[in-house]
Order: structure tokens, then C-alpha cells, then sequence
């Protein structure tokens, strides 16, 4: 079976129809025929850049809130809200629809509960937020998970055979490394990848990565293509 | 007068973690050995010798508790990938290299295997109201501490999520009158996990992983927690703060 995955950059691109890497990321969908496949670990980096986001927008509305704790009258919470939002969104215009968001939120809780438990409420809140990320991907494309299982000693046999293999190559982070031997731990003769990405370090690495396996581990070129976004847009253009 | 050292400690996670490293040290034993949570219950049974283990395990000293934990979290400061009751059968190991713990555990073990099957889900369902109970005054702390002016929002937003999804985790526990053996494996893989994530906290209150690890957690981790707070027709307002 032939197989296309992505890198994190590009799955967050998918969700994101304002993200600059969007149209390229569902260009590659439109023309893929394979089924696709994503690693567990850019999944994981998915999330967790979402979750830092999300902590830091949320973080930002609880400053609001330390400041008008003291107020009593909900009305004037809700002016005071409204108002310090507003220097939020014009600090950060590109969340301006997700601020809109978190004050609507905010404003109905403060009127049904007040604010004492109000933190509580967001910390819920943004955690729920960072889960829909999987749900929203999971209307845009259809997936199977591929990792590592850690617990099967074969593969952690296998792990160590890599990770000496390619000990020359420095991944620019413990991420990429992991994507990269995930990757690897999934392919055979009967399971072919294409990995899309926009990373040229990456790019650049994982093939270099990818020839010491075919030249030590008897791993086949074809087994694994590193595609980087922009040559994939340059052999469109070209059709 | 509050001097700024002590300023700092209630502003951040990790003084908000010292604050409760007690409480942590019961809930770590109460997870990795649920019999603690059940000096009660196991008094007229079988296991009623079990109370000299328990009580040498809450009274040790601090120093020995300290010990104790720093093994526990030395365990956890590589995070760890592979199935949950894997992770209770190494960390097991590790503990028992120290003979001292090695006596208490091993008839701790041995007494929990001498109570019948209703004993065991009463003292496991025990085990998990007394977490519940506390977690949430952890989280309540943290949420006074939210509303505190100089408070490091982020750190101790993250803090309250991970305890949230303990809470999630705990919560799906599912209790019969007995545990069928069929249930057991589940129910010790949902204690396990726990006791990895609550380790974890501690470990970050040493020193020995940081706040980019505890992200890393949250982040493999895939629940559906029990309270939905977004309704499916809101999810795409969302989309806009994934990604650049």
C-alpha cells in the first residue's frame, strides 16, 4: 500500500483556513490518491502549539479579570470586559474572532455564576478547545495514526539499531527525530510513504537520515519519498 | 509583612506544588498502593497486619519520604511511552532495589491479595473519592491563585489542567460490586496512568523535568473530558488560533 503523511506545520495548516500554508496543505489532499497516514508525535506537536496559544489567550483574558474582580455591578463587569477586549483584539487582530469568542463565553458565565470560579471555568474551557483540534482534522481528512509501539521489544531493538544508524544526522530537535523514526518504523516493502513538508531543514536531514538506513539497515529508496511543499507546487504548476 | 521570596513561592506552580507536596506524597502511595486508602477496611479481614505497612509508610520520615519520591520521580524524569500496566511493573522494580521499601511494598502486595473481590472495589472505589476529594482542593487553590494580581497565569494554568485530566482519567473508573477480573487490568492501567501524570507534577516540582514536558503530556494524551464547555457549532471560531 502506498501511503502520503504530513509534517506538523502542515496539519496545523489544514485546520487553519488562514494559515499561510492552508491552500498548499489541501492542494496536496485534492491531488493525493493514496490514503493518508499521520504520526502520533506531529499530532502531538499539533496540539501542543495549539494548547500554548490557546494558555496564552487565555492568560491574557485572566489579566482582565484580576483587574475587575472587584467590581460589583454585572453591567459594568460586562462594559470593563468589553473594553479591555478590545485593546486585546487590536494588539492581536488575528485572533480577533477567537477573542469574540472567549468574551462571549466569559460574559455569560460572569452573569450566571459571577467570577469566583470564573479561572476555573476558562482552564476547562481552553483545555476542551485544544481537543477539538483532532475533531475539526478529522472532518477535513481521514487518518490512520502510525507511532511506536514502545512496549514490543522488537521495536525497541529496531529503535536502537536506527538511532545508531543515524546518529550522524542532527535533526534540528528531539520532534523531528521522533516524526522522522516513526516514519522509518512503518515502512516495508508492502507500506510506501510520501511525507509531505515544509521544513527544509527537515527535508534536507530526513533524506540524508534515510540514505544511511538504505545503506546499513537494507532499507529501499522507494520506501520513503521527503516531498517539500514548494517542489510540490512547482510539479503542479508544471502538469 | 510578607517578604518577596514568599511573594514569589504563592505566585508560581511550583510554590503552589510545595504547598501540597504532603498531600502529593499521600496521593502517590494512595495510587501506587490503593490498600493505604483503606485502614478501615481492611481492619477484621484478612489483611488486618497490613495496618503495620500502612502506617509505616505514612510515618516514615521525611527524609524517607523524600527518598521514597525521589526514586518515584527519578523514574519519571524520561517520559514514558508504553502501556500503563508496563509502567507500574518497572517502576516496581526500581522500587524494590531498596530493600527498605522492597519489605513494605512486597506486604502491601501480599495483603491486598489476601481480600476478597468486594473488598478490593470498596477500598479501590475509596481510593478514588479520596483523590477526587483532593484534587479538586488543589484546583481550588489554584483558582484563587488565578485571581491573584502577580500570579504566573500560564504555569499554574497548566498545573490546573493536568489535574483536570486526572480528574477525567479518575472519573471513568468504572465500579461494580466486585472487580471482575476481566475489569482489573483496566482499572489498574487508569491507576497507573494517574500515578505517571501525578509523579510527573512532582517531578517538575524538583527540578527534574520542565514546564515543556508537562505541555508534552497533556499533549499525547487523548480523553474526552466529562463536561463539554463548546458546543460542536462553535468549534470552527476556534480553528483561528491553531497555527501561525
Amino acid at each position: 500500500m502506498n501511503y502520503f503523511s504530513f509534517d506538523t506545520n502542515l496539519i496545523i495548516a489544514l485546520v487553519n483556513d488562514k494559515d499561510r500554508l492552508h491552500k498548499s496543505s489541501m492542494n496536496i489532499i485534492q491531488n493525493e490518491s493514496y490514503d493518508c497516514v499521520l504520526c502520533k508525535s506531529a499530532i502531538k506537536e499539533s496540539k501542543k502549539i495549539a494548547r500554548e496559544k490557546i494558555a496564552r489567550a487565555v492568560a491574557n483574558s485572566l489579566e482582565i479579570i484580576v483587574d475587575i474582580q472587584r467590581i460589583k455591578n454585572k453591567d459594568k463587569i460586562e462594559k470593563e470586559l468589553k473594553k479591555s477586549f478590545k485593546k486585546l483584539m487590536r494588539k492581536d487582530p488575528s485572533l480577533t474572532n477567537f477573542y469574540m469568542f472567549l468574551l462571549e463565553k466569559i460574559i455569560e458565565y460572569v452573569t450566571k455564576f459571577g467570577i469566583r470560579f470564573l479561572p476555573r471555568y476558562l482552564s476547562n474551557l481552553s483545555d476542551n478547545m485544544v481537543r477539538t483540534f483532532e475533531i475539526e482534522l478529522g472532518k477535513i481528512i481521514e487518518y490512520d495514526i502510525i507511532g511506536i509501539k514502545y512496549s514490543n521489544k522488537n521495536e525497541l531493538s529496531l529503535l536502537s539499531d536506527v538511532k545508531e544508524c543515524i546518529a550522524p544526522v542532527r535533526f534540528k530537535d528531539a520532534m523531528d527525530f521522533v516524526i522522522f523514526c516513526e516514519l522509518v518504523f512503518n515502512l516495508s516493502k508492502k507500506n510506501l510513504i510520501d511525507f509531505y513538508t515544509d521544513d527544509k531543514e527537515f527535508s534536507k536531514k530526513g533524506r540524508k537520515a534515510f540514505s544511511l538506513l538504505e545503506k546499513n539497515l537494507a532499507y529501499d529508496s522507494s520506501w520513503l519519498t521527503i516531498i517539500h511543499t514548494d517542489d510540490f507546487l512547482e510539479s503542479l504548476s508544471k502538469r | 509583612m510578607i517578604n518577596v521570596d514568599s511573594f514569589d513561592d504563592y505566585s508560581s506552580g511550583v510554590g503552589l506544588l510545595n504547598d501540597f507536596s504532603s498531600d502529593i506524597y499521600r496521593d502517590t502511595l494512595r495510587l501506587y498502593k490503593p490498600i493505604v486508602s483503606g485502614e478501615r477496611i481492611v481492619k477484621r479481614t484478612a489483611a488486618d497486619l497490613s495496618l503495620l505497612s500502612i502506617n509505616k509508610l505514612l510515618r516514615l520520615t521525611d527524609e524517607n519520604q523524600d527518598r521514597l519520591l525521589d526514586i518515584f520521580t527519578d523514574f519519571v524524569s524520561v517520559s514514558f511511552e508504553g502501556d500503563w500496566n508496563t509502567f507500574v511493573d518497572r517502576l516496581n522494580d526500581r522500587i524494590k532495589e531498596t530493600p527498605k521499601f522492597k519489605e513494605i511494598f512486597d506486604s502491601l502486595d501480599t495483603y491486598f491479595d489476601r481480600l476478597d473481590k468486594y473488598q478490593k472495589s470498596r477500598i479501590i472505589r475509596l481510593t478514588v473519592n479520596k483523590l477526587s476529594g483532593e484534587i479538586e482542593s488543589i484546583r481550588n487553590e489554584i483558582n484563587d491563585r488565578l485571581l491573584f494580581k502577580e500570579s504566573n497565569k500560564k504555569e499554574l494554568l497548566l498545573i490546573d489542567q493536568i489535574l483536570y485530566f486526572m480528574q477525567n482519567v479518575l472519573q471513568k473508573i468504572k465500579f461494580g460490586k466486585f472487580i471482575k477480573q476481566s475489569e482489573r487490568k483496566k482499572i489498574e492501567e487508569e491507576l497507573g496512568f494517574s500515578l505517571y501524570i501525578l509523579l510527573r507534577l512532582e517531578a517538575y516540582r524538583r527540578g527534574k523535568i520542565v514546564l515543556d514536558d508537562l505541555e508534552n503530556d497533556l499533549s499525547s494524551s487523548t480523553f474526552s473530558p466529562k463536561d463539554e464547555y463548546i458546543k460542536p457549532s462553535e468549534y470552527h471560531v476556534i480553528k483561528e488560533v491553531f497555527g501561525e
